[in-house]
């Protein structure tokens, strides 16, 4: 973790810093004895900067060789399936929530399921879940699920 | 509390805390999933609910949850959550060894002990908490979230800057969109969306259970395990087996009622603690991991009684226990209700609805514990491909329920690539969440005291218990570098 730790403390502290300097340019009108809301973002900054420092000097103490290996494959993977949640998302904004579950859940199943997927068991998966919340929120709740912007 | 019971065996409000209760024995049965997480999918199915009836649902679902949690740690070795970890150190063992039932049994009856006893205290408890706490002003209420937030962090033993880093991006984050007090735009860039600041169900989505699936499925989907559910029948303990534990429970109670009560410490690190002083305080401590069932008694009865513990700073002082109560609390100030000592003065009926609920469930769990030993297994046999795609579509559809708006989505996943940047180094969650929700609070007190007193800064240092608390929070963030130094200079000494 050595590496990682120093530049995720070189990280903190350069948030640190960007956020006093955003935060000393909040203009607002001060009243009696109040501090006004720069202090606590500078506060949240110091904080932020000092235990970056900290995380710096305790990974430069640690010995070196205890690094972790980058897994790509194992990086690949959770970028698809995050992807897969981005592009169901940006579906639902724009065909709306019932076209694009029952495909979003299919594809999510037959992503995770790997080996053991079946076409048919997708389906009715798929189907179902989108069902289950359509009786759910719109039925049972009343609330408004999300529409299509394209049509 | 008396008419909190007569509401709660209204026929719906019964079938719906006995299914949150059951739901929340399977979400905290499952590996990965938890009773906290079932809270956070179904805080939006609250919506349109009344305030009562859907905090009762909540509390079914954490009850459960916590008592579930032990299911898949006698069964598999594998703990349904944190609060079940020490649970698999004998549980799984005697399961090997063929004393599922009992395993099963002792957990079971345990479980309902530590629920029931330290929600009676609580119940107990909290009106006189929070008579004290009303008595506390701006300055002390600031030092008392300063000191848990600083708790909380302190618990990264390893690294105590990570701990508190994460609690410092959480400050950060309550501080995007309108200040307290004044309502000055802060950090939103001009965008509408942001200037209502985040939104707090999208962070709890985003950071359990979106980023929870993506690093299940990352690390690689594990393969389901074939149970073994014979012979499992009754409770499996004798009377001789509770009265050979009864310090064992008395002092596993006690360690989780106090770390649940504490700010930040829940159940999660109850267990451990229980267990380690079960152990040490024990005549034969080399049967504990070989499947000893005072391991599984300590370790069962300590995280439940953590339920009531943390109830206790959430309901008289509106300060989360642990990260369930942080999302019963987001629940009930969505309802429109503040936590804190004016709960019970403003809101009494939410009190003791939550007192009542916690009691029934922990009567509900049992009763289906009981009856559903020879299921259990079963249950957990349902592979992750079947319940992951559908509790993606719940976050989805859950924050877009609460906010209206597609933006949303953008926050949801945006949480979610933030904790899973935070688990890949190594930035506890739990610091951040917490900060993020005390967060307008303390800037609040911060600012009042400031304003209230001539004093300025200093009324923070020379009120008692506001100087108190500080003391323990900066003790709290500083031990863990000292204790080397004091351990090192003792051995040069001697």
């Amino acid at each position: 973790m050595q590496r990682i730790d120093q530049l995720t403390s070189l990280v903190l502290v350069a948030v640190g810093l960007i956020v006093i300097a955003m935060t000393s340019r909040i203009t607002y009108t001060s009243f009696t004895d109040d501090p006004g809301p720069r202090l606590f973002p500078y506060l949240g900054a110091a904080v932020l900067i000092l235990s970056g420092l900290s995380i710096f000097v305790k990974a430069c103490r640690d010995k070196p060789g205890s690094a972790i290996p980058v897994d790509r494959a194992l990086m690949l993977r959770g970028a698809m399936l995050f992807a897969l949640m981005g592009l169901y998302a940006l579906a639902m904004k724009l065909v709306g929530f019932y076209p694009a579950t029952p495909v979003a859940v299919f594809a999510l199943y037959w992503m995770i399921a790997g080996a053991s997927r079946r076409l048919w068991r997708g389906i009715v998966l798929g189907l179902a879940t989108t069902l289950f919340i359509y009786l759910l929120f719109t039925l049972g709740l009343q609330s408004y699920l999300p529409e299509a912007s394209l049509f | 509390m008396i008419h909190a019971f007569i509401d709660l065996v209204h026929p719906l409000t019964f079938v719906i805390i006995l299914g949150a209760s059951i739901l929340g024995v399977i979400l905290g049965a499952i590996p990965g999933l938890s009773g906290g997480l079932g809270v956070a999918l179904l805080l939006p199915v609250t919506f349109g609910m009344e305030a009562a009836t859907g905090l009762a649902m909540l509390v079914a679902i954490w009850v459960g949850g916590v008592s579930g949690a032990m299911v898949g740690s006698i069964l598999l070795g594998i703990p349904g959550s944190p609060s079940a970890i020490a649970t698999c150190f004998d549980g799984y063992p005697m399961t090997r060894k063929g004393q599922a039932v009992k395993a099963l049994g002792a957990a079971i009856t345990a479980s309902f002990l530590g629920t029931f006893f330290s929600i009676l205290i609580a119940a107990w408890l909290s009106p006189i908490i929070a008579d004290l706490a009303l008595k506390l002003g701006p300055w002390e209420y600031f030092s008392l979230g300063f000191c848990a937030i600083a708790l909380v962090a302190s618990l990264s033993r390893d690294n105590v800057g990570k701990g508190m880093a994460a609690a410092a991006l959480g400050l950060l984050a309550a501080c995007v969109g309108f200040a307290p007090i004044d309502g000055t735009a802060r950090f939103s860039f001009g965008n509408m969306y942001l200037s209502s600041g985040f939104d707090l169900i999208a962070m709890m989505l985003g950071l359990f259970a979106l980023k929870q699936i993506v690093m299940d499925f990352a690390r690689g989907t594990r393969a389901v395990q074939k149970v073994e559910a014979r012979n499992i029948s009754g409770f499996g303990v004798t009377l001789q087996e509770f009265r050979d534990n009864a310090w064992n429970l008395v002092r596993s109670f006690g360690i989780g009622i106090w770390i649940g009560f504490l700010p930040g410490m829940g159940a999660a690190l109850s267990n451990m603690v229980a267990y380690a002083q079960a152990k040490s305080a024990s005549k034969h401590p080399e049967k504990f991991g070989k499947g000893c069932i005072d391991g599984v008694f300590a370790s069962e009865v300590s995280n439940n009684a953590s339920v009531g513990g943390s109830v206790i700073p959430m309901i008289a002082l509106g300060i989360p226990g642990d990260g369930t109560t942080a999302i019963l609390l987001g629940g009930l100030m969505i309802h429109g209700i503040q936590p804190g000592p004016l709960l019970f003065t403003n809101n009494p009926e939410i009190v003791y609805t939550v007192f009542a609920t916690a009691l029934l469930s922990a009567v509900m769990v049992l009763v289906v514990q009981f009856f559903g030993m020879r299921l259990f297994p079963a249950i957990l046999k349902v592979p992750y491909h079947y319940l992951y795609p559908p509790i993606v579509v719940l976050s989805f559809v859950g924050v877009f329920v609460n906010t209206g708006g597609a933006y949303i989505f953008a926050m949801l996943l945006g949480f979610a690539a933030l904790g899973i940047l935070m688990d890949l180094v190594k930035l506890p969650i739990s610091p951040f969440i917490l900060a993020f929700i005390l967060g307008p609070m303390l800037e609040s007190n911060l600012r009042k005291g400031f304003t209230y007193s001539t004093d300025g800064a200093w009324a923070f240092l020379t009120r008692p218990i506001s100087a108190g608390l500080l003391a323990i929070a900066v003790f709290s963030i500083l031990w863990p570098y000292l204790k080397p130094l004091l351990i090192r200079r003792r051995l040069s000494h001697g």
